[in-house]
C-alpha cells in the first residue's frame, strides 16, 4: 500500500508565535521547528498501517528550508521517504494554494491513501485536506478516532458529538486524524541515523506546473485583515464561604442556566 | 565543519529525547516498561552526545 502523509512543519510548542504586523503571517524565519505533534499522529497511524499491509510512507510537506529538521524527525519515526516543496514562490500561499501544490506533488507518486492531521498546531484553519481530497478527486474521510484498512475498503470511526460514526470508502482515498487517534512513537538513535540516507524529493512551484495565479502570496484569496488578542475575560466572581458558600455557588450556576 | 549539519543533527537528537519524555511522562504510573525503554532510549542518545564524535555524526 502507497502511503502519502501530509505534514505540516510549525514553530517549537515551547516557541510563543510572533505575527509579522506587515503580512500578518507567522514568523518562521530564525525560529526552531519541528514535525507539527498533530501531522506526527497522521504518520504513526500510517506507519501502523505500513507495518500491518505492507508498503510505504511517504511525507509531504510545503515549507522553508528550516523544515528540514522536522522532515528527518518523521524520516526518523521511520517513514520511507520525503517529498518538500521548498520554493520562494510557494511563500504566502493560502490555504487553496497550499493544497494546489501538495495535490500536484501528490500526484507525481502512485497513492493508495493519504493521511492529513484534522488541523495544523499553528493556524488551526482545517481547510487543506478537504480541498485536497476535492483536488485529488477522492473521497474524504474526516476526525478519524480508528482507522483500519481491509482489502480495497478504509474504514473510520468518525468522532461526533454522542460518539462515533463508521464510515467507509473504497480505496484510494483520504483520511483525517484527529488527537486521540494514537501516541506516536519518537525517533531512536537508529532512526536518527538511519533518516540521514533517506531520500527527500526537492520540488519547485514550477516542477509541479505552478504559476503565480496558483500559489504564493499573488495566487492567494484569502487575506488576513487584522490579527489581535482576544478581548479581555472579565474578572472572575470571588465566593467567600462563610457558611453560605455552596448556596451562593448553586444560585450562581442556577443563574448561568448551568443547572 | 559544515555548522549547518551539525546544528540540525544536533537538534534532531533533542527533539528526539523531548519525544521521548513527553511519551514516557504520562505512563509513570501505568506502563513501566515503556518508561523503561524510553529511559534505555534517551541514555543510548546521550551518550552519543557525550561522545562527541562530531565528524561521525555527519559521516
Amino acid at each position: 500500500m502507497n502511503l502519502v502523509v501530509c505534514a505540516k512543519i510549525v514553530p517549537l510548542a515551547s516557541v510563543t508565535i510572533q505575527i509579522d504586523p506587515a503580512t500578518k503571517r507567522i514568523i518562521r524565519t530564525g525560529v526552531s521547528q519541528e514535525l507539527d505533534p498533530q501531522a506526527a499522529k497522521a504518520v504513526e497511524e500510517a506507519l501502523r498501517l505500513a507495518d500491518r499491509h505492507g508498503g510505504s510512507v511517504t511525507l509531504v510537506v510545503m515549507g522553508g528550508e528550516d523544515a528540514t529538521v522536522g522532515i528527518r524527525s518523521a524520516l526518523a519515526m521511520g517513514a520511507t521517504a520525503a517529498v518538500h516543496l521548498s520554493d520562494p514562490a510557494l511563500a504566502g500561499s493560502d490555504a487553496l494554494g497550499t493544497s494546489k501544490a501538495l495535490a500536484a506533488a501528490i500526484r507525481k507518486t502512485p497513492f493508495d491513501l493519504v493521511l492529513c492531521a484534522t488541523e495544523s498546531s499553528d493556524s488551526y484553519t482545517g481547510l487543506v485536506p478537504g480541498q485536497l481530497a476535492q483536488l485529488l478527486g477522492i473521497p474524504p474521510l474526516t476526525f478519524a478516532t480508528a482507522l483500519t484498512v481491509d482489502g480495497n475498503v478504509v474504514t473510520i470511526k468518525r468522532q461526533s458529538e454522542g460518539g462515533y460514526d463508521t464510515v467507509s470508502a473504497e480505496l484510494p482515498a483520504l483520511v483525517t486524524v484527529t488527537t486521540g487517534i494514537n501516541e506516536p512513537r519518537y525517533p531512536t538513535l537508529k532512526g536518527i541515523m538511519g533518516a540521514k540516507k533517506k531520500e527527500i524529493r526537492k520540488y519547485t512551484a514550477a516542477d509541479l506546473g505552478l504559476g503565480p495565479g496558483d500559489v504564493g502570496a499573488a495566487g492567494a484569496r484569502e487575506r488576513v485583515l487584522t490579527v489581535g488578542r482576544p478581548p479581555a475575560r472579565p474578572p472572575g466572581r470571588t465566593i467567600k464561604d462563610e457558611g453560605d458558600g455552596g448556596k451562593q455557588i448553586a444560585e450562581f450556576l442556577a443563574g448561568q442556566k448551568l443547572v | 565543519m559544515n555548522a549547518r549539519a551539525l546544528d540540525e543533527h544536533l537538534e534532531a537528537m533533542v527533539l528526539a529525547l523531548h519525544a521521548a519524555v513527553n511519551r514516557a511522562m504520562p505512563h509513570v504510573k501505568d506502563d513501566p516498561a515503556l518508561v523503561d525503554q524510553a529511559l534505555r532510549d534517551c541514555e543510548e542518545i546521550l551518550e552519543v552526545i557525550l561522545d562527541g564524535d562530531v565528524a561521525g555524526w555527519l559521516a
